[in-house]
């Protein structure tokens, strides 16, 4: 273990504090949940801001629209209370083009001073792995990337109406022919919906390793465990026992997967359904192999996805990783 | 051979299975309904998934052929139908739907135009790039046994000086200018197809400048490249190219600016459909609603596209599902051909005439099955009318006790013909209900057998038995998917509960009705949580579960047995054309395996011309109505229709009552089943 690279995480408070930098530019997301602003209320508390950016994501209407632009507008005068953004802030639709999302991250990479904060705590996959890319892109000098942990998950249906699956903006396969994958690192999360189309149809089958949150604690252990069920039955050779990783320790998901991987000597497709730190694993690990990422992205969240903010001895639970620093990126194999 | 294996295991087989093995599965029997596929011309193939669209344009691919040879088995086309070369596009994995995610700077050129040219010039490479490599394949495979088979000349100086040619068509504006050899012309159709990838990845800037100045013609460089391998002796006149477009109905799935330019994607594939070129036909696998006609506009032009002139269109659908007529049914052959291949494949010996047969059996009778339901009160199965007559009402207690079916059907009969008084006398044998005297009424029985015992489960608070032969490829409905579905759970409940598995001989199990009918209950429920694994599938199961509590209801409260059609229900292709989004709905929910659809004739006095819907009848299980479609659907209005959309898809109820969700079933019947079929053994 001494072996590997340092890749400081934790506490958010603590890990700005051992920075040499007090002031951050931030960027996150408007969401339904109390979690949307934690990040912000922590590096507010705890240095200058050089600039805040919001970006809310607008779904298409649905039956929970209403519910939706009501807690929105709660997070907002909270958010007044907290402070006011120097910016004002971006909407992008759920499905906005590429070009969009890029143009976003590459907007305020370009406005943030060198010391950049990414809370994905609400943004949907398909936002958070091109802004890590674009910002792992940009001159950026620290990169910290921050997830706060709800008190509690709504329990009925998270997210409904998935596409058909696809890759993740920016992390689509470039060679041809395209390789076959001999390795699919699937993140076991809640519902494995259309994962069984990663397969390719024909030829020899990759295997399958499966990342497990653990300990994920209960009621998430239920779900996982039914993932898995549902995973066995629609995605053939899914049968070896799947692998342990804790669900927020980026540095150990980031290692496990090169190991599975031989350090990006074998062809790997990677698949996030997982908790959003292990997604950000296989983000960092694919953006530096060029490795594609696919997901089959809702349509829908629930409005109540995730209810208040877990606490440790009273401060919010914020989880960050240190990803560049000093214009090093610490994730690279 | 280790019976505890399930081999019903891996229901997509077909899709995710070695070639090698492929062949060892694979069922020629739909081959000559969809001949069509394997001759000259365009051909669209319609069917739900899972209605063996893939299995068999996977015929066309170059490594199952390939896989046929290398196992000595002989190609499952005839061999008038086996003179052809599979290439294709999958359009979402090769990323042609990526175009217009990144605007390109075009100048002038507006934002539709730009589209087609890019899209239709990346949708070249990857097909000649194909075809290219079908042609190596062939060419090196088994010392090239099938270039030979096919009359092929495939040495490597006639392919490079093939090659050479080919770049040198003014099809690809000088691109490939300079290409000396195959590998050569191979090396720069990648370059061109990475080099767009790695711009819509935005790891480039900007597209270069000689790709930007080489955008090709939808179909051209296609088009010169068979013509030159053609000239050049390399593919004999007659052998066809055959071109497999994937994914192309996932074109109407595409969300946000994608949905608008999904109408130029298809315009440019629908180009090349229309080009006609006497060497190359396009080859479509699509869901029904998906290939819709209002979707084919040709590109550049005013033209659209035309059944049977540029395309002929093959409904697995249709072709699969059950007819009026039994006999030209050829779905029971296909999954018996299939079965036995499983069977087979997992070390059993199939030398009956129908193995189906002796592993399902054919299923308990309509009357055996309502005294399974009583069992020791059969009271339960009909309820009394106090103003009966005393002497009816005995004649129904008595009758129950020995054939609790035909006493349902006897208090249906009694409800339906109160103004007749027929309570008034007492029936003799053959009772009407059963039929009467000359069979004058065995359709009023036949109609209502299915409703009857429905109920009849329902009183008596069990759950209804599905089992046999017959009710198993009833609940399939055509679809192979479902059927090997139905297959592995039953399997899969032998396997719990059985010992026979220890046995050590390769002889097919005789599955017991009660341990199917556990199995049949797992794949309905299964089938029922899949819909919401399809894309936007959500919506279209609070659909299945509104509309089946609904129709479930309705068909349980009906106990003079009037209405045993409506486990479906109708509406006027008048009301249907009025609402659009009503219509893409249903059209939808028949796409992804929620409902069945099918025309009917009305019995009103307006002769308008109807629609009709029902549940997949491998969902009737779960919602516990009859699967068996008879006698006329309920007669819904568009505001009925639009209501229940409304009420399921945008309020999330999934019961009429207003419920959303409802406690998970007890499996008390089940193992009422399990436990007195075994106390019977």
């Amino acid at each position: 273990m001494l072996r590997r690279r340092l890749r400081p995480w934790g506490d958010l408070a603590w890990l700005l504090g051992k920075l040499p930098s007090r002031t951050w530019s931030v960027l996150m997301c408007l969401a339904t949940e109390d979690r949307c602003l934690s990040a912000w209320e922590t590096v507010h508390k705890n240095g200058g801001i050089a600039r805040g950016q919001f970006v809310e994501i607008a779904t298409p209407q649905w039956r929970f629209t209403e519910l939706a632009e009501t807690q929105k507008q709660q997070i907002r005068e909270r958010r007044a209370t907290i402070a006011v953004p120097s910016t004002p802030d971006v909407t992008l639709d759920l499905f906005s083009d590429t070009a969009d999302v890029v143009s976003c991250a590459d907007d305020f990479a370009s406005a943030a001073g060198p010391d950049v904060i990414l809370d994905i705590s609400c943004f949907p996959k398909r936002f958070f792995f091109p802004f890590v890319h674009r910002l792992l892109t940009s001159a950026v000098r620290n990169l910290v990337v921050t997830y706060a942990v709800p008190e509690a998950y709504y329990e009925g249906t998270l997210a409904e109406d998935h596409k058909p699956l696809a890759h993740l903006p920016l992390f689509g396969i470039q060679e041809f022919p395209e390789p076959r994958a001999e390795v699919v690192i699937i993140s076991v999360g809640f519902v494995p919906l259309g994962v069984n189309e990663i397969i390719q149809p024909g030829g020899q089958r990759p295997e399958i390793k499966l990342l497990f949150p653990f300990p994920p604690g209960p009621p998430h252990f239920q779900r996982n465990w039914r993932f898995l069920l549902d995973l066995e039955r629609n995605v053939p050779g899914v049968s070896e026992s799947p692998i342990r990783v804790e669900a927020y320790n980026v540095p150990d998901t980031f290692d496990r997967i090169s190991e599975i991987t031989g350090a990006g000597g074998r062809r790997t497709a990677l698949a996030p359904y997982g908790p959003k730190p292990i997604s950000l694993a296989m983000c960092l690990y694919a953006r530096h192999t060029n490795t594609p990422v696919f997901y089959t992205q809702p349509m829908f969240y629930h409005p109540k996805y995730s209810m208040g903010i877990a606490r440790r001895n009273g401060e919010p639970v914020i989880f960050a990783y240190l990803v560049r620093l000093n214009g090093k990126d610490l994730y690279t194999l | 051979m280790d019976r505890r294996v399930n081999p019903f295991s891996e229901l997509y087989l077909t899709e995710t299975i070695p070639s090698s093995q492929f062949i060892r599965i694979f069922s020629p029997t739909l081959v000559n309904s969809a001949e069509a596929l394997f001759l000259p011309g365009n051909v669209v193939l319609q069917g739900v998934q899972g209605s063996g669209k893939t299995m068999l344009l996977e015929l066309l691919s170059p490594d199952l052929r390939i896989a046929y040879a290398e196992a000595n088995e002989s190609f499952p086309l005839k061999r008038g139908h086996s003179r052809f070369i599979g290439c294709g596009v999958n359009l979402t994995r090769s990323r042609a739907v990526d175009f217009g995610q990144r605007p390109i700077n075009l100048g002038s050129v507006g934002e539709t135009e730009q589209l087609a040219l890019y899209f239709g010039d990346f949708v070249n490479y990857l097909i000649v790039a194909d075809l290219l490599r079908s042609v190596r394949l062939y060419s090196k495979a088994l010392d090239g046994q099938i270039a030979t088979e096919l009359g092929m000349a495939v040495e490597e100086n006639r392919m490079d000086s093939a090659s050479e040619q080919i770049a040198a068509s003014g099809s690809w504006f000088g691109y490939t200018a300079g290409v000396r050899s195959a590998s050569e012309l191979e090396h720069r159709l990648a370059e061109r197809i990475q080099t767009y990838r790695a711009f819509f990845n935005f790891n480039l800037a900007e597209l270069p400048r000689d790709l930007q100045n080489s955008k090709t013609a939808i179909g051209a460089p296609i088009a010169d490249a068979v013509k030159v391998l053609k000239k050049r002796g390399i593919i004999p006149e007659d052998v066809h190219i055959f071109v497999q477009i994937d994914q192309y109905e996932e074109l109407s799935k595409l969300e946000g600016k994608q949905s608008r330019r999904a109408a130029v994607y298809r315009s440019i594939i629908n180009k090349a459909l229309a080009s006609r070129d006497p060497h190359i036909s396009y080859r479509i696998g699509t869901r029904t609603y998906a290939f819709r006609e209002e979707n084919l506009e040709v590109f550049g032009t005013t033209a659209r596209l035309e059944r049977d002139r540029n395309y002929k269109l093959i409904d697995l659908d249709k072709i699969l599902r059950r007819k009026e007529n039994a006999s030209t049914w050829i779905f029971p052959k296909f999954a018996e051909d299939v079965f036995v291949k499983r069977l087979r494949f997992a070390g059993y010996s199939t030398n009956e005439s129908s193995v189906l047969e002796r592993v399902f059996g054919n299923g308990l009778s309509a009357e055996d099955r309502a005294r399974t339901y009583c069992g020791k009160s059969p009271d339960r199965a009909i309820r009394i009318d106090e103003n009966w007559p005393e002497g009816w009402k005995q004649f129904l207690k008595t009758l129950v006790t020995t054939n609790p079916l035909s006493a349902r059907l006897a208090e249906a009969w009694a409800r339906q013909k109160r103004n007749q008084k027929v309570v008034d006398d007492m029936p003799t044998e053959p009772y009407p209900w059963e039929g009467g005297k000359s069979g004058e009424k065995q359709y009023w029985r036949k109609e209502r057998v299915q409703t009857a015992l429905m109920q009849i489960a329902g009183r008596c608070a069990q759950r209804i038995i599905w089992a046999g032969r017959d009710d198993i490829l009833g609940l399939s409905g055509g679809n192979i998917l479902v059927f090997l579905s139905i297959c592995q759970h039953i399997w899969g409940a032998w396997l719990r509960t059985s010992d026979d598995h220890k046995r050590d001989d390769n002889v097919p199990p005789e599955i017991s009705d009660a341990i199917q009918a556990i199995g049949i209950h797992e794949a309905s429920t299964h089938a029922f949580e899949k819909l919401r694994e399809e894309p936007e599938g959500d919506k279209r199961q609070r659909f299945a579960s509104y509309l089946g509590n609904l129709l479930e209801k309705r068909l349980f409260e009906d106990t003079a047995l009037s209405y045993p059609g409506h486990n479906g229900f109708s509406l006027t292709m008048e009301e249907l054309e009025l609402d659009k989004s009503v219509r893409d709905f249903l059209n939808d929910a028949v796409d992804y395996g929620a409902l069945f659809d099918a025309l009917h004739t009305t019995k009103e006095k307006n002769r308008k011309p109807r629609k009709k819907w029902y549940l997949n009848p491998v969902l009737s299980p779960h919602f516990k109505i009859p699967h068996i479609h008879t006698k006329e659907p309920l007669y819904a209005s568009l505001t009925d229709v639009r209501g229940w959309i409304d009420s399921a898809v945008h309020k999330g109820l999934t019961f009429p009552d207003g419920q959303t969700s409802k406690q998970p079933s007890t499996s008390h019947a089940q193992q009422s089943l399990v436990f007195s079929e075994n106390e019977r053994s």
